[in-house]
């Protein structure tokens, strides 16, 4: 057997190396907890070569690879700076990708409700909280892809806006602008929404352009509201 | 006589969408979602009940987990009793007791029933209280004891109670 810390980057409190057997009830454990905490999980079978750590998309053991002995830390998930431990690197995206597409799997047939953590929203957050830009740069290529449902697509996008964290205050900035931009009047909604989250008075200009070349009045409107706020934004820091 | 108020997410109610052979007054299947009913009921509260739309928008936020957008829609009743869709006043359970006076529950429905829910729905302007008002909201219904805080999120109150402006 072997085990390992993953670091002490961030916020890391502890970790944990327990037997594949166990991880069930480990992670029913940890589904009673009221501030849950981020879980960084590190696999290794026998033979094998200790990966870059994964984050564990969701509580449910069933989700992770299937391993000898699992190597789980926890992270304050609020605490600035302890995005991004997963370097940048096709191996790393590539991880991510794998994540992202089973907690899309699992997602299916969730019904999103606004201001409610659904299984989506709580493992992006994680996989933003360990991947910091790389989970950015595999979720806009996800949302390129178009093989989700604007439903889907909606709850990515306002966990992006809502999601705080300097680091990747750009990129997820810029992934919601482009979303502005979509055919689908479900997603150029969303992605309002996500940017009026981010608060970010340098958005002003694009979302002004949004309002003037958008079709639907309903969503004029609501887009006005987010140029409304960023404009009260800009004179509160002029 | 009276108004009734409830929560939607207004992209679902969007009157185009861009498809193929989308027409002129159709709805999105995913309307379905706001009109999802449990033992074949749904919930709504009347805004003709003395309580501005605002403070049961605002009182249905507080029970949320995260501070965030809301959108809600306001119709009047006259049409659910002409589609045969029972109206009963049951308690609410927001974390705000007058607004939990108001709560009234549609009942016995149908498929045909809430099929004809989402028309009337459709027929009537969606609104929306942007995340950044919420705070400012939120933060004045808990100053004036309107909700019961300890029926609310630690999460949400540590985000109204946050300094930095939204």
């Amino acid at each position: 057997m072997t085990s390992t810390v993953l670091g002490t980057e961030g916020g890391l409190r502890g970790s944990e190396t327990v037997q594949d057997d166990w991880v069930g009830d480990l992670l029913d454990d940890w589904q009673g907890f009221r501030s849950r905490p981020r879980i960084l999980v590190s696999h290794h079978g026998a033979g094998t070569d200790l990966p870059a750590p994964l984050v564990s998309p969701l509580f449910a053991g069933h989700v992770l690879p299937s391993a000898l002995y699992y190597v789980f830390s926890w992270v304050d998930p609020f605490a600035e700076g302890s995005t991004g431990l997963v370097q940048d690197s096709p191996q790393a995206e590539e991880a991510i990708r794998d994540h992202l597409d089973r907690l899309i799997a699992l997602s299916v047939g969730e019904v999103f409700f606004d201001g409610m953590e659904s299984r989506l929203s709580f493992g992006l957050k994680h996989l933003l909280g360990v991947g910091g830009v790389v989970t950015v740069k595999v979720i806009r290529s996800l949302l390129n892809s178009e093989r989700l449902s604007a439903e889907e697509v909606g709850e990515i996008l306002r966990v992006l806006g809502d999601f705080e964290d300097s680091a990747t205050h750009g990129s997820r900035l810029s992934v919601l602008l482009d979303c502005l931009r979509s055919k689908n009047s479900r997603v150029r909604d969303a992605a309002s929404i996500g940017i009026a989250s981010l608060d970010d008075p340098t958005a002003l200009q694009e979302v002004e352009a949004a309002v003037k070349n958008e079709t639907l009045d309903e969503l004029r409107h609501d887009l006005q509201m987010v140029v409304d706020q960023l404009r009260a934004g800009l004179w509160r820091h002029s | 006589m009276a108004t009734f108020l409830r929560v939607v997410q207004k992209n679902r109610w969007h009157p185009e969408t861009g498809w193929n052979g989308w027409q002129t007054g159709d709805i999105q299947g995913d309307a379905l979602l706001d009109l999802q009913t449990k033992g074949n009921a749904l919930s709504v509260y009347d805004v003709e009940g003395g309580l501005d739309a605002e403070r049961i928008v605002v009182a249905l936020a507080a029970g949320r987990q995260f501070l965030s957008t809301l959108d809600y829609v306001v119709f009047d009743d006259a049409p659910l009793a002409s589609s045969s869709i029972d109206v009963v006043q049951t308690s609410g359970d927001t974390p705000d007791s007058v607004v939990n006076l108001v709560h009234y529950d549609l009942k016995n429905l149908t498929v045909g029933k809430v099929v004809r829910l989402a028309r009337i729905v459709s027929g009537n302007d969606r609104k929306r209280i942007t995340k950044a008002q919420m705070k400012g909201k939120l933060k004045k219904a808990l100053d004036n004891q309107w909700l019961d805080s300890s029926m609310i999120s630690g999460d949400l109150l540590g985000q109204v109670y946050k300094d930095q402006v939204q």
